[in-house]
Order: structure tokens, then sequence, then C-alpha cells
């Protein structure tokens, strides 16, 4: 039988995570701690919920950072124009994850704190440098994001902490972004593969990127050897084909039943040079805006 | 705890566990059993109800979480005499087969046509992907919810 | 089942002759209602009969029982050899399937279905689509992503996101051709139509993967890396694509 525990400020809310280290976790939608309850997956004595301590749902956008709270709804990303815009990478994760009632509920900080190596926000934040800024008894700390994750399921929070919120890196021109999935079904489907790239350009010359993996290692991973393949260049084929060699390189993925270790090194290998393709048009204007990407960036309707 | 909601329309003050979903909140606290019980996973939608006019899985749902909220469920939307125009037009469609869907896939389309009332094909089947429907093979569900749209318009105009 | 509808409106009107005080033979029914032939004014409800059967059977269900075994047909299987003749009225049926294939990620998209079904006659006509329909969304998942996967023994995923059925995106707009051959053998006609739309479409879809691709898919569900290991075989033993598909399916 568990308790639920309803705190009003954060403070609260990290005094009594404190006290009931180890038998306390927090819930915000809910759709991962529910089933992680039902499974056996987690016992807690207490959920903590969080949807009282203010300001964790506010999305605020400030010159180029955006700040997104741990509590803002994966619906509300998907359906942010501006963010779609400037951080197209973090609305396409948005728009495929689950299904449109989980996206209603379900939380970025939900899906970043529960630490599936698949989960789809974790890529494009990473390529959009997002930083976590995380509360605890002992003050506030920031880390880059990739430091949050310690393995599957685990993070690096301890146990008095709390993720409150993202700061990411959102510019408004000059820049694309993109976030391409590998699925059996086209819907309500776990990624296989998971690939995040963002691109950076004067005129047509790629001045800085990121490319970021998910479900391909136990954590989400930022491959900075793929992103040096393409800076200085114009994104010629060769280029992005090396980056994608270099991102499969990096990975260490698994056999299960989302498809086997082999395969899915070599799809990192085509998704990587696609995603980073589409953030480079979008980046030099010539993608058209609003245009959502295929999910797995087939069919753009030019050779990739 | 004490839990205080309004369901279509009416306002119920409960004590409830806190661990009780919505899902069963619904079911065995107020016998709206339209809402139906499925996968307990967020997987099929079977259990999708409308909180505050936006679609959410029941069974996800903490009913101590829905605190002064609205929730609309099947029972809330026409009745057997008069049905809404989502309901009439899975009928007149065959829509419905075996009916375990059906509830929530209709407040699936009533979120959908809440905040987009003609939607292309590609929005509807989009929208529809988070509830699994073994019997219909979708396309009469999809061909529905657009005469639905259409009817909907179609009223509003002449009001 | 039309022997057992029969049997029961036998009983039905055996009730309503008694409350009409007519002969069973004279009773017709319409519109929910059960009268002596030509006076329509002696009647009574179908749903009042039922209820009156009912209770002169202690609260039992009115029940019809039926049965049929075709002409010159003793038993359907040889207990010995299990071949034999299992239906009276063969439904056939032709499934023609458009799919496009990323060939660098195996992943399949069914665009195209069409279902062209010799029912007998379609007594229900929307009812036959649903059918169809219904029948043809499972094939696709058949083709492409339905699996319960084992790893030692175990259950790998006993859940529906890794089991695979497919949802409104994955299944395309399928166009129905119903074709009434009107069966003698069947009851008014009809053949059936419940199963016979899920068994064309795992092999419509692997046919266009061929078409499509050049390799011939050897199993079900064709999930991306599976097809992708096709493709890769394929490419290493020098068959090009579009091309040389070896002709047996």
């Amino acid at each position: 039988m568990v308790d639920v525990y309803v705190p009003e400020t954060l403070e609260e809310a990290v005094s009594f995570l404190g006290l009931h280290a180890g038998a306390a976790i927090p819930i915000a939608g809910g759709t991962d701690a529910l089933i992680d309850i039902r499974t056996g997956r987690s016992m807690p004595e207490w959920l903590v919920d969080l949807s009282s301590v203010p300001r964790l749902g506010d999305v605020e956008l400030d010159g180029e950072v955006l700040r997104l709270g741990a509590l803002v709804r994966i619906r509300a990303v998907e359906l942010d124009p501006e963010l779609g815009r400037r951080a197209t990478a973090i609305v396409e994760a948005a728009r495929v994850l689950g299904s449109v009632q989980v996206r209603t509920m379900a939380t970025v900080g939900g899906n970043l704190c529960h630490a599936t190596p698949s989960a789809e926000m974790p890529p494009s934040l990473l390529v959009h440098d997002a930083v976590a800024e995380i509360a605890g008894v002992g003050g506030r700390r920031s880390i880059p994001l990739a430091e949050l994750f310690a393995g599957p399921g685990r993070t690096t929070l301890g146990p008095d902490e709390l993720l409150t919120s993202l700061l990411a890196r959102a510019p408004a021109s000059s820049a694309g972004s993109c976030y391409l999935r590998q699925t059996v079904r086209w819907s309500m489907d776990l990624a296989g593969v998971g690939v995040s790239a963002s691109v950076e350009v004067d005129g047509t010359v790629v001045t800085d990127a990121r490319v970021a993996l998910a479900a391909v290692a136990p954590v989400p991973l930022l491959v900075e050897a793929a992103s040096e393949a393409i800076v200085g260049t114009n994104l010629p084929p060769e280029a992005a084909r090396e980056a994608g060699r270099r991102a499969a390189a990096a990975c260490s993925p698994i056999s299960d039943a989302r498809g086997t270790a082999g395969y899915r090194r070599e799809v990192v290998s085509v998704l990587v040079p696609r995603a980073l393709r589409i953030a480079w048009l979008r980046a030099t204007g010539a993608w058209t805006q609003g245009v959502p990407a295929p999910v797995n960036g087939m069919s753009t309707g030019e050779d990739l | 705890m004490r839990i205080e909601l309004r369901v279509n329309g009416d306002m119920y003050r409960r004590e409830v566990e806190p661990d009780l979903t919505l899902l069963s909140f619904l079911r065995d606290v107020l016998g709206l059993t339209g809402t139906k019980w499925g996968c307990l996973t967020g997987d099929c939608g079977a259990c999708t109800v409308l909180l505050d006019g936006e679609p959410v899985v029941a069974c996800l749902q903490l009913a101590c979480q829905v605190q002064d909220r609205e929730v609309t469920t099947i029972e809330g939307l026409g009745t057997e005499e008069g049905l809404d125009e989502v309901q009439a037009a899975f009928v007149s469609n065959g829509a419905a087969q075996c009916g375990f869907c059906t509830p929530g896939m209709i407040m699936s389309v009533e979120a959908l046509l809440g905040s987009n009332p003609s939607p292309s094909e590609a929005q509807v089947r989009e929208s529809l992907s988070g509830n699994l429907c073994r019997c219909t093979g979708y396309n009469k569900i999809v061909d529905a919810v657009l005469q639905a749209a259409q009817d909907r318009q179609m009223a509003n105009d002449g009001s | 089942m039309k022997a057992a509808a029969a049997d029961a409106r036998r009983q039905l009107a055996e009730v309503a002759a008694r409350q009409l005080e007519a002969d069973p033979r004279d009773i017709v029914a319409a519109d929910g209602q059960l009268f002596v032939a030509g006076v329509p004014d002696r009647a009574i409800a179908i749903a009042e009969a039922a209820r009156i059967a009912s209770y002169e059977k202690s609260g039992a269900l009115l029940t019809g029982q039926g049965s049929y075994v075709p002409e010159g047909i003793v038993t359907m299987i040889d207990p010995e050899t299990k071949f034999g003749n299992v239906s009276v009225a063969y439904p056939f049926a032709a499934q023609v399937a458009e799919v496009e294939v990323d060939l660098e990620t195996g992943e399949v998209t069914v665009l195209n279905l069409t279902a062209v079904h010799d029912l007998g006659r379609a007594i229900n006509p929307m009812s036959c689509e649903g059918q169809i329909e219904g029948g043809a969304a499972m094939g696709v998942g058949l083709a492409l992503s339905e699996e319960i996967v084992m790893f030692d023994g175990q259950i790998a995923a006993p859940n529906f996101h890794d089991y695979g059925m497919p949802t409104a995106v994955d299944v395309p707009r399928i166009v129905v051709n119903l074709v009434e051959t009107i069966d003698p053998r069947g009851p008014f006609g009809a053949k059936g139509v419940g199963e016979a739309g899920i068994i064309p479409p795992p092999a419509a879809i692997a046919n266009a993967v061929a078409d499509a691709t050049g390799i011939r898919p050897r199993a079900y569900p064709m999930r991306p890396w599976k097809v992708k290991d096709w493709i890769d075989s394929a490419e290493r033993s020098h068959v090009v694509a579009g091309k040389g598909v070896p002709d047996d399916g």
C-alpha cells in the first residue's frame, strides 16, 4: 500500500525525500511510476506528488536560453510553435513519445529521471546543450545533462534531490536540429534506435554540431567524434557518412525484443547522416519551416 | 484521502485510498463502467477519459491527483436516445464491432475534435494511435471521425 | 445457424399461436411483432413471446438448435489421413499490397491494401467490410510486427508495446470489394467472411517486399532487423535489387 504526500514547496519536497530516503519516490505524470509499482520494479512506501510545487511546469525562453520546468508536459512541448522552430529536435522527440494520452500526462523531467535507455527526450536535449538544474536538501546545483544518467533506470541524483528544470540552447537562426528513430510500429513504440542531431552554420558551412543517441548504450550518448567529422564542411554525403560510422563505433547496443546489437549499430550509421542532413537543411533555411521530418528520415524527397 | 472533483458535470466528494487509480474510482466507486479496464500500462487506450478536456489514460492517473478537476467519461456524452455526433457516426459507419475499444476511442475523438474541428485523415489516425482496436482495422473508425467532424461543423454553422 | 434460428422461430410461433388462438403455421413475423397472417391486429411482440416461452420453461432460455451435414458427406475429415472437406462453401479472396521499404533500416510501410473477397452473399455488407478490414489489419500485424519474443523459455516482453499490434497509423486505407457469388449450399447463399481477411496480407506484403527489394522474405513477422539482414545477405551474394527474385512465392 503506497501513501501519497503532496508538498506545497520545493523545500518540503526535498526534505521529505531526504527523510524517507529509499522509501519515497517523486511522481509527476505517473505514466512510468505507476507501471513500475504495478510490475514490482519499484516498491516505494511514499509517492511524492510534485503537482503542487510552484513553477516546475513553466516554459521560458530568454534570448537563446530555453528553460523547461521538470513538470512540463510532453504534449505542451509538442504543441509549442516557437519551440518547434528553435528546438525542433526536442519537439520531434515529444511528438513521437507514446500516445496523445501518455504525452498529455507524462513530463519532461519524468522521461529523463526514469532513465530508460530508449527514452525519447534525452538525445534531443543533449544536442541542445541541456544543463540539468537540481535541488536538494543541501541546496542547488547544475550539471550537464549527460551527467544525470548513471545506467538503465538509474540517475546520479541523490535520494533527497529533484530535477527541477533544464536549460537548453535554442538559437533563433542559422541553426537546426532533428530527431529520428527506428521502431517496429510507426506509433506507440519505443525506439530501437533514437538519433538527434543539431547543426549551426555560417552560410552553408557547419560551424558547430552535436550528435546524440538513444537505445544503443546503457545511457544516452553524446558522440563528440561524430560531430567533429562535419565541422568546417558543407556536409557532403561522405562527411555525414563518416559521422555515422563514428557514432556507430561509439555505441554499445544490446540484443533484445526491439532489435539485435548488430542491427542497431548499423541503423545508427544510417540515421546519423539523415538526421545531420535534415538539421543542416533546417539551419541553412532550405527546409520548409514547420514541416516535421519523417520519423525515420526516409522519403524526404531528396537523396540523403 | 479526501477528494473533490467533477465528473460529467456532477460534483463528487469521496474518501479514497491514496493509490486508487482514476479508473478504479470511476468504475468501482462511481459505477461508471463505460470506461474500460484494459491493459493497465497505458498501451491500449480503452480507459481514455478527458481531464479538463484533454485525453488521459485513467489507469495511470491517481484519483487523488484529480483534485478539483473536471473529468468527462463516455457516460457524459450523448444518451441512448440522443447520441452525440461522434457516437452517431460510429453507429452509422459500423465503427464498433466488439465495442470494447469504443468508449476510449470516442473520448480520444472528442479530444481531437475539441482542438481541431476539421482534421485530416492523417491527423485522425495519429490522434487515435493510442487506442488499439483488434476488430475493425481502424478504417471505419477513421471514416466515422471524418463524418462526425463534418456533421458537427454543419450543426454549428446551422445554429 | 440458419437451422437453429428456424428452430427458435418455430418455438416462438407456437407460443404466439397459443396466445393468439391460431395455428402456428399461420404466424408471421414483421417489425418486432408476431401476428396471424392477414390479421395484423392479432399480434404479440416477439420479446413478449420470448418472455412467455421462458416462463413456461421455468426461466430457461428459449434456444433453437440446428445442424447441417452437406449432402454426400459422412465425416468431414478422414480420421486416418486428416484430409477432407472441412467446408461446404469455400470463400475465395485476393489481396494486393503496396509497400515502401527503407533499404537501409529494413522498415516496411504498407501504403495500400486492396481486398477482394468472394463471400457468397453479403447479408450485411457493412459488417462484411468491417470483418475483412479487421482481418486484413490483423494480417498486416502478422506480416510485419506482431510477435511474442521468447528468451530462454520466458516471454521477454509481456506487454502491448513490444508485442507490436498495429495502430491506426500502421494500417493503411483498405479498399474492400465484395464479390457476391450466391453459393447454393450456404445459408441465403452466404459463405464465411470472418477469417478470410487475415490470411492473404502476410503473403501479399511479403511478395510486395520481394518485388521492392529483390529479396525473398523467409519469416514472419518481417521486423526491420530481419528485412535488413536479408537485404545485406543478398547484397553479399550479389543479387541486384529489383532483379532475380527467386520464383517460389
